[in-house]
Order: structure tokens, then sequence, then C-alpha cells
């Protein structure tokens, strides 16, 4: 399949008081169409980040912004806000934010939130646009009379799909999910999960897929990214990742999954994950690596093909 | 169906708590009060008030009437003998050339109390006529309060004030040897029982008699008589030293006062508010100068400005409205509205609308403002008190508009009228708990509000 979507050499650089944090740093992954990526690390690792670089809804501390983002071929980081906004975001590449019980105006009726992207790109007048956010309820599996309801009359799973329709608005190809399932039970996960699959299915979408929860990832992702520190350290399918993972990192958050049944001893990763601002030198992992060589401590390892579409950061791989 | 923190919310919480209800109730009273001003005066009140000859007929600094239904002896109500009330006998006498015109009236004194004043005014309508003014007491005591001649057009006789009004009542009574008490005032020698010595006067009730006699050479003289007997009570809320009913400047004090409030709190908390949120929307040099021009106007001493202007100018009070709300454009609720947009934009809708490309006008007007609103509503009721408090405080220093009869202005004549050190108590206290109660019933919808702004008094 055609790549969709490449990212290449990504970087996202924060200003604040205490120096630069280096957010997201020379990250690359392709996403092929109708294809879904996982984006998976621990909290803080720079998730998001690549996430909002992606769709450029920057913060005003940036420092540095730079990289490709080749969107069918067009690099529309070339573009300017203005017509990144007009052409791009949400019509082509579009978001379901992070906890979805922040992500709804709370003074705003669902159905007319559903329909404010529609009013704002598309130009279609108010009744248009409703009758629109009302169809997209229903794709969502929501019954058309949510629209009138504000959003907390309204149920965590409830808000989820409303965020997701939002998302849908437009027909876009990308839908970036930032941790959409993060604040809600199990059942409802699951049923989200679901929901998300159906959509992918008869929409035609593209998701990348941003989660901490690997398990999650596992039902949704083709491929997978492993980020750690602002870095990718591991790229690779989501079966050569699951079944073999090459990064100590990759290894230890595997590790770290309860399974049902076997009484296996979860395993942690002792530390915390570096500090942006002042990287430790050579690998980031190595301070918490368990085969930390000399040599991690003095050269940051390169991401290089180790296999045929698969991607290691690391030393133990050799050059 | 209610969108949080939304008018119907709002409502609800005023209707909700006791507190709410209260100061709803209070308001409602005081609008009604003030709807019913129409009904009341239907004149133009800011054109009659400062003049006098508008109130002529009310007793001077008299008390309101309900205060007769506390006490057992009652004070007397005015009593006005109108022309048509006045017998009229006139004839001509050929051989003398005279012509005599006699109006006689009478009138039932019930009260346990001596009015007020006494006037009597007379139309003359020829060249001059001599005129005798008789006063027949229910006994039959014949006293002749006034003898002399009048020139055509109303001559005015003020009964309880013209010195020669007292001698000829002097004359009168020795001629009927009759005690002539020293120093009394002609209303109340006039009704009352003169055949002894009195050490505490008190009114004979019955029937009394007015007579005047008038002798013109003219065949065609006539003359018209009006009486007027003050009384001590008068109206809902008494008079002043003008005649002025109090009632009439209480009532149209109200929607004066609660305009003028609510107009200022809702111009210079929107001003605040939209200023404040769009400081912080806009950032960068926005932000800072708004900042900086807000620090200053918070250190500008707001009262002694405004005292300096309207001593300067003598302001209306809609120029006094445009003047304070000129002053608080930037403020407290700047600085509040500022902190709070800060943290809305962080919410993750406004990255939403910003990622789908709504204009920062539109997420400003559709996202942010509408957050504010209910602390604004809350901040709007709260402050309404302070500006008619300001009002009423400026009126007192005597620097508020000098025609409108406002709450404000009744207390400064009632204070430079000497109400105070002679004790006319409905003068201060009756405009005064006006604006006590309407500070009370925004107090109380505040603090029912308060459950809507504050999530730690929200009771679900």
């Amino acid at each position: 399949m055609e790549d969709l979507l490449k990212v290449r050499d990504l970087k996202l650089y924060y200003r604040t008081r205490r120096g630069i944090v280096r957010a997201v740093d020379d990250v690359s992954f392709d996403l092929r169409r109708g294809e879904t990526l996982a984006i998976v690390g621990e909290s803080g690792c720079g998730k998001s980040s690549t996430a909002t670089a992606i769709i450029r809804i920057l913060p005003r501390n940036i420092d540095t912004y730079e990289g490709s983002i080749i969107l069918d071929g067009v690099d529309v980081m070339k573009l300017d806000d203005g017509r990144f906004r007009e052409e791009v975001a949400w019509r082509r590449i579009s978001m379901v934010f992070q906890g979805a019980m922040n992500a709804l105006n709370p003074v705003m009726k669902v159905g007319f939130q559903v329909a404010e992207p529609l009013m704002v790109h598309s130009k279609l007048s108010r009744s248009e646009a409703l009758s629109k956010a009302r169809e997209l309820l229903g794709l969502v599996g929501l019954p058309s009379f949510v629209a009138d309801r504000y959003p907390h009359e309204l149920s965590g799973g409830m808000k989820q799909r409303v965020v997701i329709a939002m998302a849908l608005a437009l027909n876009p190809e990308i839908v970036i999910l930032d941790e959409p399932t993060s604040a809600l039970d199990v059942i409802t996960q699951a049923n989200i999960v679901n929901l998300l699959k159906k959509l992918k299915r008869e929409e035609s979408l593209s998701y990348i897929f941003i989660t901490h929860d690997l398990a999650l990832a596992s039902e949704l992702a083709d491929m997978i990214v492993v980020m750690y520190g602002g870095k990718v350290v591991e790229y690779g399918t989501a079966e050569q990742i699951y079944l073999d993972p090459k990064h100590p990192y990759s290894q230890k958050l595997l590790a770290s999954i309860p399974t049902l049944r076997t009484d296996k001893k979860l395993e942690f990763i002792p530390g915390a994950p570096p500090d942006l601002v002042s990287p430790p030198p050579g690998c980031r992992f190595h301070p918490r690596c368990p085969y930390a060589m000399p040599i991690c401590r003095e050269k940051e390892p390169i991401l290089h093909e180790v296999e045929k579409n698969r991607y290691v950061a690391c030393w133990l791989y050799g050059e | 169906m209610s969108r949080p923190g939304g008018l119907q919310d709002v409502v609800d919480a005023v209707l909700r708590s006791k507190t709410g209800i209260i100061g709803l109730s209070i308001l409602i009273a005081i609008t009604v009060l003030s709807t019913l001003a129409l009904v009341y005066v239907p004149f133009d009140v800011a054109r009659e008030w400062n003049n006098p000859s508008f109130w002529q007929y009310n007793p001077r600094l008299a008390l309101p009437s309900w205060v007769n239904t506390f006490i057992s002896g009652k004070f007397p109500e005015t009593i006005i003998i109108s022309n048509d009330s006045f017998r009229k006998y006139s004839y001509y006498l050929d051989i003398a050339g005279l012509k005599y015109c006699i109006l006689e009236a009478e009138f039932l004194y019930p009260y346990k109390d001596f009015p007020s004043e006494l006037r009597l005014s007379l139309y003359v309508d020829t060249e001059g006529a001599f005129v005798t003014i008789r006063w027949i007491q229910p006994s039959g005591v014949d006293i002749i309060i006034w003898k002399g001649s009048f020139k055509q057009g109303l001559n005015t006789v003020y009964i309880s004030r013209q010195i020669d009004v007292r001698e000829y009542i002097r004359d009168s009574l020795k001629r009927l040897n009759l005690t002539v008490p020293s120093m009394v005032n002609p209303e109340v020698i006039l009704f009352m029982d003169n055949s002894v010595a009195h050490s505490e006067f008190t009114p004979v009730n019955g029937r009394y008699k007015v007579r005047v006699e008038a002798v013109s050479s003219d065949p065609y003289a006539d003359i018209k008589a009006e009486l007027i007997v003050y009384g001590k009570v008068y109206g809902l809320a008494g008079t002043d030293d003008k005649r002025r009913d109090l009632f009439v400047g209480l009532v149209w004090g109200a929607p004066i006062a609660l305009a003028f409030g609510l107009l200022a709190a809702v111009a210079t908390n929107f001003i605040q508010t939209l200023v404040g949120s769009l400081s912080a929307w806009y950032g960068g040099l926005i932000d800072e100068v708004i900042q900086r021009i807000t620090d200053v106007y918070m250190i500008i001493p707001f009262l002694p400005i405004l005292i300096t202007i309207s001593v300067i100018y003598r302001i209306d009070i809609w120029t006094l409205l445009i003047v304070v709300v000129g002053l608080s454009l930037f403020g407290g609720a700047t600085k509040t509205a500022r902190s709070m947009t800060f943290q809305i934009m962080g919410e993750q809708y406004i990255e939403a609308a910003i990622s789908y490309g709504a204009s920062r006008r539109r997420i400003l007007f559709l996202y942010i403002l509408p957050r504010l609103m209910p602390y604004t509503m809350a901040n709007i009721v709260l402050s309404v008190p302070g500006y008619v408090f300001l009002e009423a405080a400026l009126s007192v220093l005597g620097l508020g508009d000098p025609m409108m009869p406002t709450w404000g202005k009744i207390i400064s004549d009632a204070y430079s009228g000497g109400a105070v050190v002679h004790g006319l108590w409905w003068w201060i206290l009756l405009p005064s708990a006006l604006i006590i109660l309407t500070a009370i019933s925004f107090a109380f919808i505040g603090l029912a509000l308060d459950k809507v702004v504050n999530p730690r008094l929200r009771e679900r």
C-alpha cells in the first residue's frame, strides 16, 4: 500500500524558563493508507507533542518547529498557517482530543459543537450544518436527540463519541486519536474501539493512535512507533514488536502489561523518563537500561533498519 | 436541558434559595412601586418638582397620614374650601351707590390637633374693594381676621403668618371681652375656646364659618374666595419644607435609582469583562498595554475625581452615569476576566476550534465570553447597590442632579432643611429605607447567584 503520510525528522522544541524542552526530536515514520499507526510510550515522552506538531496546534512558546510532513506527496510544513488551516487541518487530518471530558464546550449544545467545523469550513448555513451534525452523531451511534443536549448531560462514552463525530465532520483521511479512551471504563473503552474499527472500515480512514496502553494499541495498530524521551526508539509492524521487541525499552514496556490467569511478576522500569530540558548524553534510555554499555553513555544510537521495515535505535544491534 | 451557567440556571438558583426569593420579591415590590409612579403621578415630575406653586395646596412638613393609625388623637388632614363651597350673596345699594358681595362657607373641624397653617385667597374682579374677613367659631364667637382694601386681581391673606392678622384678631377678642393669649399663632386662637384662660390648648370641634364681606363702588364687582386649612398629615410619605409630596419623590426616585444602578453595573461589568478577555486572548502587546492601563485606572482615586467633575460641571444624572462608566472601563473585573480567559484558553475545545480554523473573534465571542457570563452576571447584581449608593452619596454631598427627585437628593434636602434637628424623621428615614431595601434585594439575589458562580457552594 502507498504511503499516505510521511513524517521526516520532525522537531518540536518548546522554550521554557528552565531551558529548551526537546519534546519531539527527529521523529520519522510512515503511515500507509487505511492502516493504523500507534505511537506508544510513557507519559511525557513526546507522543501528544508529535500529534500537535502534525496538526499544527502549537503553543506560544515554540522554539523550533521543523522537519517535513509529506501528505500525499505534498510537504504541508511548507504551507503557511492560514493555508494549512484552510486546506489540511480538519479537512484532511483531524484530531480526537485527549480526555473527552474537557474536549467539549460546556455552554454549547452538542449538535452545535459538531456543526461548528462545518459552519467554519464548508460555509454551510446553520440549519444545514445542524442536520449534517445529526447525521454525524448517527454515524457514531448516538440518537439524534443528543444534538440538543449539553455536554454535562451526557455520559463519558457518549461525550467521546461526540468528539469522534466532530473529528469526522469534514471527511478527513487521517484521524489522530490522542488517548481517546483513557478516561473511560473498560466496557466503554471496548465499545469505542469497536466503533473506531467500524468507522475505519466504512469511512476508509487512517489512524494515528496515541496511547500508553499497549494492550489497547494491539487491538487497532498495524504499525507501532515506540517513543522515549522525544525520540523514536523502535518502529515496526505490530506483530514484530509484540512478538519480538528488540529495544530494551520496548521489552520492558511489554513486560509491564498485566496478563490474565498467568501468575507473572509484573516488571517495571526503574527510574523516571528523562528531563527533556537536559536529556542524558548518548542514548536517552541508558540510565534505566539493564544492558547499558560504555558506548551508550557517549554516542547517541541512530535509528536503523535491522530487518525489513523494522527500525531500532540501540547499540545492542550494532551500527 | 439547561446549559450550565446559562440564564435558566441563574433563574433557577435565584428561585430555589430563600435569599434569592426574598431579594427578588423586594426588587419586584420596588419595581411595582416605580410603575405605580406613572399612575399616581402622571405629570412631568422633573419639571414640577422645583416649581413651588405646583405644591401650594399641600401642608408644609406634614407627617405621613398613616401615622394617624398609630395614635389616638388624630392629626388634621388638609381642608380645602374652594370657591364653589362658598355661598354667595350680593346686592347693589342704589342710595349709597355701593355693591355688597358676601361669601360664606361652613366646614366641620373634627380633629384633636390644630391645623398647621391657614390661608385665604381672594380674587377681586373690580377696580378695588373694601373687604372684611370674619371667622365664626362653633360657639358663635365672631372674630374679624382682616379688614382693608384689596386691589384688582388675586390677593392672598396668609392668616398664620401676617402680623396685621394677629392685630385684628387681638382687637376682636378684646372687644368681645375674651382672653387674649400673648404670642399664640392665629391658627391656634381661631380654633380654641377663648372664653377662659388655658394652660393647655385644645381645638374646639364643630362647624366653623368663614365670612368674606366686600364693598365696592362698581355695580358689577365680583369676588371669589378660597380657604385652605393646612393639616399636619399628608399622603403616604408626608411632605418637605417646600410642601412637596415626598411620596412622589420617592416613587420617582425608584426607577431613577434602579436605572442608574443597573445601567452603571451592566455597562462597567460588560466592558471590563470584554476588555479582560481581549487582553488575555490577543496577548502580547495588547495584553501588556491593557494591563498597564488597568493598573493606572485602579490606582486613580475614583470618588475624588467624580466629585471634582461634579463640582466643576454641575452634571445631570445621565452625564454622571457616563462619567462613572468612563472611569470604570478598566478595573477589577478586567483582571479577573483575564485570568479566567487564560484558564479557558487551555481547554481542549479551544484548541480544537483553532485547529478547525475558527477565527479568533469567533472563538472569543462564541467560546470564551459565554463561559465568563455567569461570573459577569453575579458581578453585575452585586455591584448594583454600590452604584445606587454612589448616586445617593453624591446627592447627599450636594453634587447630584439638581433637578431630578432622586433618593439621595431628598436626603440631601432633608439634611439642609434641618430634618435631623427638628425630628422630621419621615423626610430622612423613608428615602434611606428605600436605598437600603434596594441594596439588600440585590445583595440577596447576589448571594443566591453565588451558588451558580462559586463551584464550592454548588449544591448538586
